[in-house]
């Protein structure tokens, strides 16, 4: 048995900025079921990723436990993130983890879901990027 | 958990308000129509109606209607909802309608309330006539098709039956201890 064989086959380096080009943004939904907002987030989301015409990638994350919650830093329900960022700042003091998640929108009031011009400016910020 | 249904009658309470003074429903009777609205502070869904609130109490209140608010939520899970951040919160937005604490949940719970805002709109008899959302679109107010709890108050000051005497109630749950 020959001990001294080496690996020939040449492993490609996965280019993982193309991956990311052909799946699109990767875009998530973290929601509570009991905030019925998330519905209304994820047609945001749809109709964001249109108005935009970018490509995209949405994966939704049903939080269920306090355990889950803590281990992905929810901040309530819903929120979302654009490549791993938030597409908003958590209003100072507001509660955070299984709870419904209070946005500021652009005139001021207080809504249960962001303003559908935050999904939209957080992928443009995406596609800004070098 | 039972929930109360058009036609029951009002179930009798008394709490205390953040003026500091017991709020007896009874106290109520003289009214035409008296909306019992169970909310709290931290829901964004109640943040997002709360002006609305404000505005229909002001407008039908010289015509007879009293709105109460109730907050029931345990203030060990949101510190916001404790009864010194309720009094903060009514100075704040300026509610012009009695803010109670249901520190027990003893009115919730017979109520059968489950969300915040969750209304429920009473006739001079005491008799429930409409239950659900204030209306429908929490985003915006002036996307609004139905006014839920408005077309319930004229109806009731008509003498007549609300249009719809449930709708689906949209909001938070009642954080229960």
């Amino acid at each position: 048995m020959d001990d001294d064989h080496t690996l020939q086959a040449t492993v490609p380096a996965i280019d993982w900025e193309a991956l990311l080009h052909d799946r699109g943004i990767p875009i998530t939904l973290l929601y509570d079921e009991s905030c019925p907002s998330y519905k209304l987030a994820l047609e945001d989301i749809h109709q964001a990723i249109a108005e935009e015409g970018v490509r995209a990638e949405i994966t939704t994350i049903r939080v269920t436990t306090e355990e889950q919650s803590r281990w992905l830093h929810f901040a309530g329900s819903p929120t979302i993130l654009v490549q791993g960022q938030d597409i908003d700042t958590p209003l100072p003091g507001a509660p955070r983890g299984r709870t419904c998640r209070a946005y500021r929108l652009e005139d001021g009031r207080i809504a249960p879901l962001p303003s559908r011009e935050t999904i939209r400016r957080a992928l443009r910020a995406v596609q800004a990027q070098p | 958990m039972s929930r109360l249904k058009p036609g029951d009658q009002a179930l009798p309470f008394t709490l205390p308000g953040v003026d500091d003074r017991p709020h007896a429903l009874a106290g109520y009777s003289d009214k035409a129509a008296v909306v019992l609205i169970f909310i709290c502070n931290h829901c964004p869904y109640v943040q997002a109606w709360d002006d609305r609130m404000v505005e229909i109490q002001a407008d039908y209140g010289a015509r007879g209607v009293q709105m109460i608010a109730i907050n029931a939520n345990d203030p060990n899970k949101y510190a916001d909802d404790s009864f010194p951040k309720m009094k903060e919160r009514a100075r704040e937005k300026q509610y012009n309608f009695p803010y109670l604490h249901d520190e027990t949940q003893e009115v919730a719970r017979a109520y059968g309330a489950e969300h915040t805002p969750e209304v429920f709109v009473f006739d001079q008899a005491g008799t429930l006539c409409y239950h659900g959302s204030i209306d429908d679109n929490f985003r915006d107010p002036k996307a609004v098709k139905n006014h839920y709890l408005r077309d319930a108050l004229d109806a009731v000051l008509a003498g007549q039956t609300p249009p719809l005497a449930e709708t689906r109630v949209v909001g938070c749950t009642i954080k229960w201890k």
